[in-house]
């Protein structure tokens, strides 16, 4: 298997348990590999971080159109009831 | 229901019809505890992300009512921001424990620029970790010829990446705490 999915099945946990006591032995051993599974955990982190700052980003711009657009009007006078504005 | 969230069109249309059919109650519960419309609505987009990654997660609670599980989580985060002097009980906390972000200045400043040094590639692993899309859906997305040729393009995203967290790594220390 490719290096850099086999590291990705150690970090998500899904090597069988002999495969990951082995992948455990090597990094022990192997620096290269074990910065290499460092820097993959630090990017899966990232990735995570921004797909969910992308989406916020999304939400708010629907948000937005929902109370400025003419077409959500009617949505808006139904919240503004609601706080009496 | 449909269950497609694949593309921002999909999450768009899922998160308009969700505001017409529910914010109006968490409005109403807002209201109730004498916050007004801006506290609602941070509340309703707070829990609309927990909403969506519970989803594409599969998480099968979600499944039994829509809006009461969005309400829920909109009331949580009404608890935890806006009402700090009432007490969240403790249900609450367990129930949610796992799910407040975690901030990372470091891990944000390099969201940054890995989205600058490889945009595309931060798009596609987005895609795959994130949003859950399977490799035939990021074929599709990405124009890739299929799911094998969509798999050696992830592969080879993830390594680029890689080298360049590892080039800002030398740069600021505390990437490693």
């Amino acid at each position: 298997m490719n290096e850099t999915a086999h590291i990705e099945r150690y970090l998500h946990g899904t090597l069988s348990a002999e495969e990951r006591v082995v992948f455990e032995a090597k990094l022990l051993i192997d620096d290269e590999l074990a910065e290499k599974t460092a820097l993959q955990r630090t990017l899966y982190e990232t990735v995570l971080l921004s797909g969910r700052n992308r989406l916020r980003k999304e939400i708010a711009s629907v948000d937005r159109k929902l109370f400025t657009t003419a077409r959500y009007s009617g949505f808006r006078q139904t919240i503004r009831t609601i706080f009496h504005l | 229901m449909s269950t497609d969230l694949s593309s921002a069109e999909a999450r768009e249309a899922r998160f308009i019809r969700l505001y017409e059919t529910v914010f109006p109650a968490v409005a109403r519960y807002v209201r109730r505890k004498g916050g007004n419309s801006d506290a609602a609505r941070d509340i309703f987009q707070d829990a609309l992300v927990v909403y969506y990654e519970k989803t594409v997660a599969g998480d099968a609670a979600i499944h039994t009512s829509e809006a009461a599980y969005i309400f829920g989580i909109a009331r949580h985060f009404w608890s935890k921001k806006y009402a700090s002097d009432t007490k969240t009980t403790s249900s609450d906390r367990l129930l949610f424990a796992a799910e407040e972000p975690e901030e990372h200045p470091s891990v944000e400043r390099l969201t940054r620029y890995l989205e600058k040094a490889g945009r595309k590639c931060m798009q596609l692993l987005q895609s795959f970790y994130y949003h859950r899309l399977n490799m035939q859906e990021i074929a599709g997305q990405f124009g890739f010829s299929g799911e094998r040729s969509a798999t050696v393009q992830k592969h080879k995203c993830i390594e680029k990446l890689r080298a360049e967290v590892k080039q800002k790594a030398l740069t600021y220390s505390d990437f490693y705490e």
